[in-house]
């Protein structure tokens, strides 16, 4: 799947519409392609305390990029706010996964191999208070190597709760992760995180294709793509702040 | 109220104080480096979005601990080299307590009520509990109310807080959101406010005050202060400048020649 195509389906989830706390990177990429697509109404929650209802001006280098934003938020708080006080009332969260394993636990950054990470570091900023609170969890794994989706990451960042529903976006298909892990949707070139996932011992038989991408969502994202690729993103490679 | 941001930081900033530093994506780069540039030493920082600003300070040796939520660039993202470097080397010379954002918010709530502990959500499962990354900030307590995790109270010496707009008497004017610096001045000791712009009481009334003066007790206008992030509506973030950082500090000799260049 191209890194446009993956960014539709993530932006998909925006345009589910009502209240979606977004976090770093392909969160902030996918929220502002998702402006652009057919859908719900949504609005957007920042953990520093924001909301947005409309794409920035420029694409946000983060979720922190406020200037980029240039008045498109609309309520304004504080970090308590958003991710201790109102974290259990989104409709979705969606994070960032670049180490992830079968129940939907993250490692945020590594450092080692990308099998089995060694040292952790540099914080995981809110993503342990809004993946503990979050009722629907979605992540999204914009990696190009499926081996950073494990039985179970070293040095955890942040947690789901026991009974929140937990779907992985990669580039190959949504996998439900949890307690029942398994394979729900997959892409006709998913081959490779089928291998992956059945030699985790995850099922992947009755996966349902992917919806297609139309042309118009494909060209949405393309253009949120080269907007973001001026912007300081490294999107090819997936997430690695260690 | 009103002084030169080099006076503020040498009247605040000294050995073993507690010194937070906001904003929460509005980094005050020129409080830093003003630290940097005084070659002052063995500071607690206390800083919720560490990003480059922490990863300048430990790598010129600024820092004795760091209680932080996070510390890598926002822009790509991309790796703080000096945090990374220190990790790899076990380099242990900085005492890191890590919490998450929501945790170092009770903290510095805690600190605010003049409290010794805020009841906070559990995390469990992650490296917080099960690791110990807060190096002792977490504890447990049983009460006739029931039983709940909870964060040490974080009370800073001196807060220094980002505004756009500041009056003579201490009010500032945040553009976007607080992210945690109102409940870090209540918290702190002292607060300084570093504006953007100092103006009249009029226009800082009518923009909407977002820290009153009741809290402040220092003002020093410094245009750019959060330079390389940006401030609403003034300058954006330089992107180009994050990318330059990343590509210089990949090695200590080029973080070194950064620092001559760009701080010193």
């Amino acid at each position: 799947m191209t890194t446009a195509d993956f960014l539709v389906r993530a932006a998909r989830e925006f345009r589910r519409g009502g209240w979606v706390f977004t976090g770093f990177h392909w969160p902030v990429l996918a929220g502002q392609c998702a402006y652009a697509l057919p859908g719900a109404p949504f609005s957007q929650v920042f953990e520093a305390g924001a909301s947005a209802h409309r794409s920035g001006a420029d694409v946000p280098t983060s979720t922190t990029d406020y200037p980029a934003f240039a008045g498109g938020f609309g309520w304004l708080g504080g970090t308590a706010d958003v991710l201790l006080a109102m974290g259990h009332r989104f409709d979705r969260v969606v994070l960032d996964a670049g180490n992830v394993d079968l129940r939907g636990r993250i490692n945020s950054s590594y450092l080692g191999p990308r099998e089995r990470p060694t040292v952790r570091l540099p914080g995981g900023g809110g993503a342990a208070d809004i993946a503990a609170a979050a009722r629907e969890l979605v992540l999204l794994h914009g990696a190009t190597d499926p081996r950073r989706i494990v039985r179970a990451v070293e040095h955890v960042t942040a947690a789901p709760a026991p009974d929140a529903l937990v779907r992985l976006h990669t580039r190959w298909g949504v996998v439900r992760l949890g307690a029942d892990p398994r394979l729900e949707e997959v892409t006709p070139d998913g081959e490779v995180l089928r291998d992956h996932l059945t030699a985790l011992g995850v099922p992947v038989d009755g996966a349902a294709p992917r919806p297609p991408v139309s042309a118009a969502e494909r060209a949405a994202a393309v253009g949120v793509l080269r907007r973001a690729a001026v912007r300081g993103y490294s999107v090819a490679k997936g997430t690695d702040r260690g | 109220m009103s002084r030169a941001l080099a006076d503020v930081v040498a009247a605040h900033v000294r050995p073993g104080r507690r010194v937070y530093l906001g904003n929460f994506g509005a980094q005050l780069f020129a409080v830093g480096h003003e630290m940097i540039r005084q070659r002052i030493r063995d500071v607690d920082v206390v800083i919720a979005s560490g990003g480059l600003l922490m990863d300048q300070l430990l790598g010129a040796g600024v820092l004795r601990s760091a209680t932080y939520g996070h510390c890598w660039s926002p822009v790509g993202p991309a790796p703080a080299w000096n945090f990374r470097r220190a990790a790899q080397d076990g380099d242990n010379r900085v005492t890191l307590h890590e919490l998450s954002l929501g945790l170092l918010t009770a903290a510095l709530t805690a600190g605010a009520w003049r409290v010794p502990f805020m009841p906070v959500p559990d995390l469990p499962g992650t490296g917080y509990l099960d690791e110990d990354w807060s190096r002792g900030r977490l504890s447990r307590v049983d009460s006739a109310f029931g039983a709940a995790r909870v964060v040490r109270a974080e009370r800073p010496d001196v807060a220094f807080v980002h505004v756009d707009l500041a009056d003579a008497d201490g009010n500032g004017v945040i553009r976007g959101p607080l992210g945690e610096v109102l409940v870090a001045a209540q918290a702190a000791r002292r607060t300084v406010l570093v504006a953007e712009q100092v103006t009249d009481a009029e226009t800082v009334r009518a923009a909407g005050i977002s820290i009153p003066g009741l809290l402040v007790d220092a003002v020093v206008e410094s245009p750019g202060a959060v330079r390389p992030d940006g401030a609403v509506g003034r300058y954006p973030r330089d992107v180009q400048a994050y990318q330059r950082y990343a590509r210089c500090s990949a090695t200590a000799d080029g973080f070194r020649r950064w620092l001559a260049e760009e701080v010193l």
